[in-house]
């Protein structure tokens, strides 16, 4: 129960901003709902011991190969660009950041 | 054709021997699509003026005698898969409109390999779902029971496999995405060890635990496609350089892992095939050897919390400005981004990145994310420990087989449960796949087998060896006549 009442609705708001999401008024009650479910639902990796386990980020024990710094496959500018929706005279557009 | 759906390998028997031509398969599979794929709703779109170029180069090839392993089979990919100049849309809104520049590596291979691309697969939105729900095309309808799903994330690559639509299909298994569409409608469905194939041009949803892998008709289908799509990629940093796949036709008894718990609490619809298969495999020579997997119970919690965290960095990068959705509600930059993804993302991806970012966020990072990360090492030497006395491990492949439309609507954490059986082989990078084994009220039922890193051949020879014994994969659907 106490841990529940920590993912409230203060924490909502704070885990859309960081998470860059705006959700409906229709969509907070019930994501608040869903989220509390699920974190009741994975808070009984709690119960397990994992003192003196070393954490895994990847299942293979490998060495992760570099290849070699130079291009391989080059795609032009133009390209890319065609899947913006805003560009100008080769860079992307965005709302303007700086008032001048 | 000869007989109504022949495996790939009397497919190109047949068109080396010139009885049919590759336009007259690709035109004969696209006049099936058009009559019958409207009823599943599997596929996103068909290249169908693309692909009949490629049948033709396909018969000029066979003319020629240059012949490739898989010339002139009509295959689809999972809308996951970049393919060059053609839209990938990981069936979400975010990506409606965005066209590949580049093909991933794996729709590369399979090219090189001679393959013919009819179309891509309807999918859960970015991967995210068990049941082909979350699509912003609607979801998918299982061919075996029009009202029940057909699995997921790759339910229309399922799905169209077992209405035979195409010869194969691929797919991408982040938790269970290939095995639990392949149980649900009937096919074989086979996840290869992490690294075996390339994850290049696949869009990302867990990198640590996403498989690229196939769906076919038979094990020794998956065995032609992984052996075509398979290999070292230096543009996939996590790819690994090892032999190619092989298989022997030759009979030989293995060890079967059993953890006999998984099995304990099934219904008894799906426990009767999951027994009557391992009694077929035991008469067949193969000793079976109880085993203990010790963290089972907790896998599906942890793998929610890696899964998740994994999703909330990978899809940061959807932003509205180079590619994706951007809204025409601009504001500031800040709302721009806050706007473009909240249009652009579905209810389900919005749950996942939100708790990726909660279990990340600064005091929760070290009692989720790193404690689900120790516990996935528990789990793979869970594994790692059994493999000491066996050669393959057997499990169910799901709980249940498939569920009604609808029917997990209220707890998302049912759905989640679904992969319990498959979502520990993810976490541990361990080859598997799941082949037919039975019905339970006219539902397919799939037995799921396990095996040690890059080990594929293990499962194609026993799975061969099983398909040679029962017929379970040989059963088709019969759709209603429209």
């Amino acid at each position: 129960m106490e841990r529940d009442q920590l993912l409230n609705e203060e924490i909502l708001v704070r885990l859309c901003q960081l998470s860059n999401l705006r959700l409906l008024e229709s969509e907070q009650g019930e994501l608040l709902h869903d989220l509390q479910t699920i974190k009741r639902f994975v808070d009984n990796i709690h119960g397990v011991d994992t003192r003196e386990v070393e954490p895994l980020s990847h299942p293979l024990d490998m060495d992760q190969v570099l290849r070699e710094d130079s291009t391989v496959d080059e795609i032009d500018r133009a390209t890319y660009q065609e899947l913006a929706r805003d560009i100008g005279d080769g860079y992307y557009l965005v709302p303007r950041v700086i008032e001048p | 054709m000869n007989t109504p759906f022949p495996s790939i390998e009397q497919l190109r028997t047949q068109l080396t021997s010139r009885e049919i031509s590759a336009v007259e398969l690709t035109e004969e599979y696209f006049h099936r699509i058009r009559s019958t794929s409207h009823q599943l709703n599997c596929f996103v779109s068909l290249h169908e003026d693309s692909a009949l170029q490629a049948a033709r180069e396909a018969d000029s090839d066979i003319a020629r005698g240059r012949d490739r392993p898989l010339t002139g089979i009509p295959i689809a990919h999972k809308d996951i898969f970049c393919i060059e100049g053609k839209k990938t849309t990981c069936c979400s809104r975010m990506l409606q409109s965005y066209v590949a520049p580049y093909s991933a590596t794996i729709v590369e291979n399979l090219e090189n390999a001679g393959a013919i691309c009819v179309g891509t697969t309807n999918m859960d939105e970015f991967a995210m779902g068990s049941s082909n729900e979350t699509s912003a095309n609607g979801p998918v309808r299982n061919p075996w029971n029009l009202q029940h799903v057909p699995g997921g994330s790759s339910g229309g690559s399922a799905a169209a496999v077992a209405a035979r639509l195409v010869a194969a299909c691929t797919g991408s298994d982040t938790g269970g995405s290939i095995r639990q569409p392949a149980s649900f409608c009937g096919v074989t469905g086979f996840k290869p060890t992490y690294g075996r194939n390339s994850r290049y041009g696949m869009v990302a949803f867990a990198s640590s635990l996403d498989h690229p892998g196939c769906l076919t008709n038979s094990v020794e289908d998956a065995g032609r496609m992984l052996s075509a799509m398979a290999g070292n990629d230096t543009k996939d940093s996590t790819s690994a350089s090892q032999e190619p796949i092989g298989w022997s036709s030759s009979t030989r008894p293995r060890r079967l892992g059993y953890p006999t718990r998984l099995f304990a609490d099934l219904p008894q619809s799906i426990a009767r095939p999951l027994e009557e298969a391992r009694h077929t495999l035991e008469a067949a020579g193969n000793t079976i050897v109880e085993i203990e997997l010790p963290h089972f119970d907790v896998a599906v919690s942890a793998y929610y919390v890696i899964a998740c965290a994994e999703a909330s960095t990978n899809l940061a990068r959807y932003d509205g400005i180079r590619y994706g959705h951007r809204s025409k509600f601009d504001g500031n930059v800040e709302d721009m981004y806050a706007q473009s993804r909240s249009e652009g993302f579905g209810m389900e991806v919005k749950r996942r990145i939100l708790t990726g970012t909660y279990v990340l966020s600064v005091g929760h990072y070290d009692s989720y994310y790193m404690k689900a990360q120790k516990i996935r090492r528990l789990i793979r030497d869970d594994y790692l420990r059994a493999f000491h006395q066996t050669d393959v491990i057997l499990s169910p492949s799901t709980p249940t087989t498939a569920f009604r439309l609808n029917a997990m609507d209220l707890d998302p954490t049912d759905m989640y449960k679904q992969d319990q059986f498959t979502v520990p082989v993810n976490m541990s990078g361990l080859p598997a796949m799941s082949v037919p084994c039975g019905f339970s009220d006219g539902l397919p039922v799939g037995l799921q087998m396990i095996a040690p890193h890059f080990r594929e051949s293990e499962l194609l020879e026993l799975g061969i060896d099983y398909q040679n014994l029962t017929d379970w994969h040989q059963q088709q659907p019969c759709l209603p006549k429209t």
